[in-house]
């Protein structure tokens, strides 16, 4: 049995209550936070392996763009926008989606 | 444009203050969260009318500030205040060329007659992130 934890919220409890239900019921625990995942606090794992990863991130194309703010509206994280004629990326929110490839 | 609008324009005398509120009237508070606050209240100097918008940017799960800064970017306000700005925010409404004031959370009512007399704090730098969070 599988079982996901998962809240768009932060600060709601997801950690503490996966690691208890891992603890409870002597599973694996997965932690697939891309942004904090925090469990390795709590449970001190020996880490063997490490990768690093990439996330993908607009580049606007000043000499096409026509600051329609069409990609503003699409983003659901709140990374971009418009200020006058500009479009303007906060990289930190950016999850990388695609969805402003529009 | 009739000509006496556009003088005023030029004279400095319209302005779209915007405060961030708790509430939709005058005697309403000021919410010192500009993200997560719940109302703008836009206030047209020129004829006194008051618009009222829900801020867009207090459900969101994140860039909340930068929700509110678009909002206010669309309808072309002059003059913020409110608590403080988060860094976000804050560069969005630099870039935008809007104005920003520091007010403690007191009535509105209060907030334009200190502002009017020239006695908010220009707010120059972001404060905290998250300061609005819960």
């Amino acid at each position: 049995m599988n079982i996901a934890v998962l809240s768009g919220k932060g600060g709601t409890g997801k950690t503490t209550v996966s690691l208890n239900l891992a603890l409870a019921l002597k599973s694996n625990y997965i932690d697939c936070d891309v942004e904090e995942p925090n469990g390795f606090l709590f449970l001190k794992p020996k880490i063997d392996k490490t990768e690093q990863v990439m996330v993908d991130y607009p580049l606007i194309n000043d000499n096409k763009c026509t600051s329609c703010g069409a990609c503003v509206d699409a983003c659901q994280f709140n990374a971009l926008a418009k200020v006058n004629k500009d479009i303007i990326l906060f990289q930190k929110l950016c999850h990388g989606c695609g969805a402003c490839e529009i | 444009m009739p000509i006496s609008n556009s003088i005023k324009k030029f004279g400095g005398i319209s302005m779209k203050i915007v405060i961030s509120s708790t509430g939709k009237t005058n005697g309403d508070l000021l919410d010192k969260r500009f993200g997560r606050c719940q109302y703008f209240q836009i206030h047209d100097t020129e004829n006194g009318e008051v618009k009222i918008l829900e801020n867009k940017g207090q459900d969101s799960s994140g860039g909340a500030g930068i929700v509110a800064a678009n909002q206010l970017n669309v309808e072309k306000v002059d003059v913020i205040i409110t608590g403080d700005l988060g860094p976000n925010a804050f560069e969005l409404i630099e870039k935008a060329g809007i104005k920003a004031y520091k007010c403690a959370n007191i009535a509105i009512g209060l907030v334009l007659e200190k502002y009017n007399k020239g006695e908010l704090e220009e707010i120059k730098m972001s404060g905290p992130a998250y300061h609005g969070a819960n």
